[in-house]
Formats: structure tokens, sequence, C-alpha cells
């Protein structure tokens, strides 16, 4: 006998699936980013319990530079897309927009079709929020 | 019938004594109508009689011959190939499972969990009703619509392949038991209910590790939507623990005395034919 369970990153390219399940990719690769953010963040802005020189300096050197100004919006980015999507699974995970229980007849539609009209209100919100905060970046990109 | 086309089979080997999954091709002249699992027949008989792969019914009923065929999970048995709209397949066993020998999966992991729910009706008012039975429960149509599409599971395991949840962790449940344990926990002659069932609310196993991916719902051949069951059962959780729940409802009986007369307008029973 061999083990074909190997982890999700194997599931990801193992098959065809549905839109939502690409969602839950997206959502699991931003919400790790953002668990990785929040240590950091935290560090950085403890900085000033050692006085405002020492605040002062780490924002000179951490906020200013095109580098960290696209960090930040990538995190905008990341942070919009796992609310977003975070919305539409609080609604769905109470049971909302998924329909009832009935009997199933060829063709099955199932309760990931019926909450679809959510996903791509997630998608184009989502895509909005992107092209406004490119918008809104762009003084700092091109500083 | 005549042949359409060749179809080429590419199909995942893996034998115990090689030890190494390697990918074989087969082509197959496929005619109007023809299914998957007629392909791996005609493999077996005419090309290699080594290919294992598990059938029974041949009409999408027994769940035996689940399989990834390009990346989708299907019932051999119920897809056409023509369907497909492809000239290469790529048959895969089920993913998430230990793989026996071919396209065959151990399933025993899937069982094993779905025995935790307890995939059963519990009474505790009137134990010995079920080995001693004097009468019917009662049900209406609306309660009996709240259970019976998780009730049409063939157990084919197709859900439990299809979830990320299973293939980062294998402790959890999966969608085919949690779905069973929704299905007996809203059954109205039911009075175990979630409480009895609290496997499902476990941290590890339970069902709120389950993040409505959906791959489960998508790959189901039978239409049981496990996800829906498993959004249900997470709101039952949540609205039983914040005490929001109204008292479910509990089926009536009707008493039924077996050795009773029959009514005197009740139709006759055929003659009895005297043999020889």
């Amino acid at each position: 006998m061999y083990n074909r369970r190997k982890g999700f990153v194997k599931w990801a390219f193992g098959g065809k699936y549905n839109l939502e399940a690409y969602l839950f990719l997206i959502h699991r690769i931003t919400g790790i980013a953002l668990a990785l953010y929040l240590p950091v963040h935290i560090i950085v802005t403890s900085m000033r319990i050692f006085g405002p020189e020492s605040w002062k300096a780490i924002m000179e050197r951490v906020a200013h530079s095109p580098i960290s100004a696209f960090g930040e919006w990538l995190l905008v980015v990341a942070v919009a897309i796992h609310a977003l999507n975070g919305m539409r699974l609080i609604l769905t995970e109470l049971g909302m927009f998924i329909g009832r229980p009935s009997r199933p007849a060829y063709p099955y539609r199932n309760s990931i079709d019926r909450q679809r009209v959510l996903s791509w209100t997630v998608m184009v919100l989502s895509a909005v929020f992107i092209i406004w905060s490119v918008v809104a970046f762009s003084p700092r990109f091109f500083h | 019938m005549e042949k359409v086309k060749d179809v080429v089979f590419r199909i995942l080997r893996y034998s115990p004594e090689d030890g190494k999954p390697t990918w074989s091709e087969y082509e197959v002249p496929v005619i109007k109508g023809m299914t998957v699992l007629q392909g791996l027949f005609h493999i077996k008989e005419t090309q290699d009689p080594t290919l294992s792969f598990r059938a029974s019914c041949r009409m999408g009923v027994c769940g035996s011959c689940a399989m990834k065929v390009n990346g989708k999970h299907i019932l051999a048995c119920q897809t056409q190939i023509l369907k497909l709209h492809a000239d290469v397949l790529n048959v895969e066993p089920l993913s998430n499972y230990n793989v026996i020998k071919d396209l065959v999966p151990d399933l025993f992991p899937m069982f094993e969990k779905h025995a935790t729910v307890k995939p059963y009706i519990i009474r505790y008012s009137d134990p010995e009703e079920f080995n001693d039975p004097t009468g019917e429960y009662l049900q209406l149509p609306d309660e009996l619509e709240e259970y019976l599409q998780f009730s049409y599971c063939i157990k084919c395991g197709a859900c439990v392949s299809a979830c990320p949840v299973v293939s980062g962790d294998e402790d959890f449940l999966g969608p085919q038991a949690l779905t069973q344990a929704y299905r007996y926990a809203v059954d109205t002659r039911d009075e175990g209910y979630i409480v009895d069932r609290d496997v499902v609310s476990d941290i590890v196993s339970g069902v709120f590790r389950c993040h409505f991916v959906g791959a489960c719902s998508d790959a189901c051949p039978k239409g049981v939507d496990p996800g829906m069951a498993l959004q249900l059962l997470k709101k039952e959780l949540f609205l039983n623990s914040f005490g929001l729940k109204r008292k479910k409802k509990t089926a009536g009986f009707h008493r039924i005395d077996f050795n009773a007369p029959p009514p005197p307008d009740a139709p006759k029973p055929p003659p009895k034919t005297v043999e020889g």
C-alpha cells in the first residue's frame, strides 16, 4: 500500500475543483501572510516604549522606502481579500445563502452553486478594492 | 455499434511488489454511450488482465467505482467517455487513502470514522422498541425532507478524497461521516441529537475544521451535498451552544396490535396455491 494523502499543496495541484476551492487557497495564503505580519507589526510599533527618538528612527528606516510601500500595499490587498471572503464564509457557515435540503434531481444543483453569487460579489469587490488601492498608493510608489 | 474514436487511458498503476506508482497507457476504441468502467473492462479483457479496479452494480448505486478522471471525481459506471470531451483520460485512484493496488483504495478509515458518529437512531424513552417493535413512528413529509437528501450517501469516498482538510490532517472526520452525523441528529425519531454525537464538535476531528471549500459537494456523484450538511451542522451547534435552538421536534408513535384481526374492509390476501 502507498499513501495518497500528501497535504494540501499536492491537493491543490491534484485535481480540478470548483471556484470556492481556489478562494479557499487564497484565503489560506493571505491568512498565513497576515499571521506572519502581525508579530513583525507588534515589534515595530513597540519601539515607542524606548522613547520618541527610537520611534522616529525606525519610522525613518521602515516607512519611507518604496519597498515598504509595496509591502504595505500587499498587506492592504491581503486584508481586503481575507476580510471580504471571511464575510462570505461567516454568512454561509451560519446557513445563509446555501438553500434548504431537497431531494437530489439530476443535474444536481448544490449549496456551492446556490451561494456562488456571493463568491462573485467577493471577487468583484476585491478587484474594485485592489484597483482603488493601486490608485491610492501610486504617489508613494513613484515618490 | 461502430467505433466513434480511440481514447487513450493513462492509468496510474501500482503493484505492491514493484512499490512505485507508474503511468501506463492503453488505447480503447470508444463506441457511443460507453462508460469509463466499460473502458476499464475492455482493457482488462483484451489488453492487460492484471489491471485492478473495484466495480459491482454498474448503475451508480453501490459506490465501488469512484475514481479521479482528469482531476474530477466521478463514478466510473455513470460517466460516459464521450461526455468528457477528451482524447486522453488520466485515471487515478482516489486521493487521501492508502492504495492497495492500481485503482483500488483502502476505504477502511472512512468506515471507521463513519462508525464514530453513531450513524443510527438513538432512543432513550423506549429502548426496547427496536428489539421488540410494537408500532411505528410518525413523521411529517417536511421532517423527512430535513434529512432525506443526506441519506442518499452511497459511501463511495469521493468527498473525502476531494477534501483539502483531510489531505492536511487525517484526524478530521471528513465530509462523509459528518454528513451522516447531521442526517441522524436532525431525524425527529432520534433522541441523541448532537449532544450524544459529541465527536462532531471536537476541536481536532469535528465539524469546525471544515472551511466550506465545497470540493466535497462538487465531487459527490449522488447530489448528497455534504457541504450543506456540514454548514447546517455548524449552525445547529452554534445555536445549541448559545441556547437559541428551539426544542427539537419528536416523532409521534402509533401503536399497532400485530395480533388483532384485520378490519372487515381490508383487502384479502391472495389465496395460497397448493404445490404439486
